[in-house]
């Protein structure tokens, strides 16, 4: 029997561009790729021969989307190298720049991205005119997170205010109390969402995963906590290396993460977080999430736009509260001095776990940088779920299969251009 | 003809010609515009739905890859039929005109919508403008100062800029 071989040459609706090869036998799957190319960890070499406090404005670069992500990651590393000690207000004040990526990315995600799937549309312009209420609500859930990590961040786009140590500048709180009629609307928006895509309908498909995110004493994590796994393991950040290996495969230059005690694949991102973190959420986020009728944790793929609208009331909320009583910090930086050393740290991104490391010599130049995305860390989670996925339509047409590989894939809100750290498409037709 | 509010905005990214929209952006400014116009930039398409309410006049400058040398500039009059033919710089969720559409099918574009491209060369990661960029760069700002203003600045620069104002 002759092998049969769906390709999607370019995955739409996810961020940066990546192809899916699938190779049948029969009703055998023989080989699936998530196929990726680009000039690998870019990024971490740019950074060696940099000053320690290009960091953050460097690394923001990675992502269009997240950069405060990769900005926090960077930071906290940075200042676990020179034992720099942040105070509660400069903390609390990242947690409020955190939360408005968060909203951005998990509404631009869930309205634009992921919702046309469940409801049977080609893209989120296709559902633009049959639900202009809710692409609305999206898109200004979106707006608003954009316009606080203006207000924080110095823009919204590669935000310019983190530092090492805090911020360059602490805004006023005049600056900030105008944002709250705003953040009130947003929060209603959000226990909108999270109801309304309870509606979908869910594929059934049990993933098995082994959930990783971070945990913390008393938060619902962003950019501090150890790192807890639904085996029940809680393992320091200082030892992500020693339990997580990254691994390079011939069909992408992306690198897959494993655990390295067995090689076990694992899922990070708001699944994993919701799962071992329901009871760190906001009162309303919980209080929504007992009403929806889904089980937590939850290990469908299909459930993580659900998991993603808890996140926004969880965002929304926070950073209302935040807003309300809002003090600049001061200072809005920590001094340090710059001395030969070595950190890490690890912190949540919108899409999952973000883990950077550094090390620096005496007069605070990088030598060294390993930067691990989320995306990498899902990569091989991605495939095996695939693997599952397919053989229920195998007696399909390809591009019913190619779609339903897509909305898996889409699922995970895999941003290719972090994993990969930059942009590079080959596109085939077989 | 005395423009109201107009917004401009320059799409880009920090890589090399992907820069264009921004950097066009640092040679309009020292020009002046009337004060009914405002200036953004983005990194990505989708923050325009952020700012059109109540525009009545919305410019965006990209770069863009349409097998043109690098360097040339490009302008479209929103809808035109070309705009598809053209790749914009950036990935990232929507494009350009798509999100263009998704603004027209929510009823919210501003009725006037100009675009302008610069054709890229290369937009490697955190590398500078190319120089056939950087050169077009202060003729477009003063493309685009002259569409915000006077008319008779329009027809000095002459028609260096290929128009393509087909509707679709």
């Amino acid at each position: 029997m002759s092998d049969r071989i769906v390709k999607v040459a370019a995955l739409t609706r996810v961020e940066g561009e990546g192809g899916l090869y699938v190779r049948l036998s029969g009703d055998a799957v023989q080989d699936i790729r998530l196929e990726i190319y680009e000039p690998p960890r870019l990024f971490e070499s740019l950074l060696c021969g940099r000053q320690l406090e290009e960091a953050p404005d460097i690394t923001a670069r990675i992502c269009g989307i997240c950069p405060v992500a990769y900005q926090m990651s960077a930071v906290h590393a940075m200042e676990a190298a020179l034992e720099v000690e942040i105070t509660p207000e400069i903390r609390q004040l990242r947690r409020l720049l955190y939360c408005g990526e968060w909203i951005e990315s998990h509404a631009l995600h869930v309205y634009l991205l992921n919702a046309p799937d469940f409801l049977g549309f080609e893209s989120g312009l296709e559902m633009a005119k049959p639900f202009p209420a809710e692409v609305n609500r999206g898109l200004r859930l979106k707006k608003h997170g954009n316009e606080l990590l203006a207000a924080l961040g110095g823009r919204a786009i590669h935000p310019i205010n983190v530092a090492v140590g805090g911020f360059y500048r602490a805004p006023r709180r005049e600056e900030l109390l105008p944002l709250i009629p705003d953040f009130q609307w947003c929060l209603q928006a959000a226990v909108a969402t999270a109801r309304w895509v309870a509606g979908f309908d869910f594929p059934p498909f049990d993933g098995g995963y082994q959930l990783v995110a971070l945990r913390h004493g008393d938060e619902y994590p962003m950019n501090e906590g150890d790192i807890v796994t639904s085996s029940g393991e809680t393992i320091s950040v200082a030892d992500y290396e020693s339990e997580f290996a990254e691994q390079q495969l011939p069909h992408s230059t992306a690198l897959h993460s494993r655990r390295r005690r067995n090689g076990e694949i694992y899922l990070v991102g708001p699944l994993a977080r919701i799962g071992l973190n329901l009871d760190r959420l906001s009162p309303t986020a919980r209080a929504v999430a007992a009403e929806l009728g889904i089980a937590w944790p939850s290990l469908n793929p299909f459930h993580s736009i659900v998991a993603r609208s808890l996140e926004l009331i969880h965002a929304c909320e926070e950073a209302l509260s935040i807003l309300q009583d809002y003090r600049p910090p001061r200072p809005a930086r920590i001094d340090y001095t710059a001395r030969a050393s070595a950190g890490c740290a690890a912190t949540e991104a919108p899409r999952g776990l973000l883990y950077h490391r550094y090390a620096v010599d005496a007069e605070g130049k990088i030598l060294s940088a390993k930067i691990v995305p989320p995306t990498s860390q899902n990569q091989a989670q991605i495939e095996s779920d695939l693997r599952r996925w397919i053989p229920q339509f195998v007696n399909q047409p390809d591009p019913v299969m190619a779609r339903q590989c897509e909305n898996l894939v889409r699922c995970y809100d895999p941003c290719i251009s972090c994993s990969t750290h930059f942009l590079n498409l080959t596109v085939e037709r077989s | 003809m005395k423009p109201t509010a107009t917004l401009i905005v320059g799409v880009g990214s920090p890589h090399g010609d992907d820069r264009a929209g921004w950097e066009m952006l640092r040679h309009l400014q020292p020009l002046g515009f009337p004060p009914q116009c405002r200036i953004r930039a983005a990194s990505s398409p989708l923050e325009i739905l952020d700012w059109i309410d109540g525009i009545q006049r919305l410019i965006l400058c990209d770069a863009c890859r349409d097998g043109g040398p690098p360097g040339q500039i490009r302008r479209f009059v929103w809808p035109a039929r070309r705009l598809l033919q053209t790749s914009w710089s950036g990935s990232h969720d929507f494009s350009l005109v798509a999100t263009l559409e998704l603004a027209q099918r929510l009823q919210r574009l501003p009725p006037a919508v100009t675009l302008y491209g610069v054709v890229a060369q290369d937009a490697a990661p955190l590398a500078p403008l190319s120089a056939a960029v950087r050169q077009a760069l202060p003729r477009l700002a003063q493309r685009i100062a002259a569409e915000m203003g006077a008319a008779d600045v329009f027809e000095e620069l002459g028609e260096e800029i290929e128009s393509c104002t087909n509707s679709r």
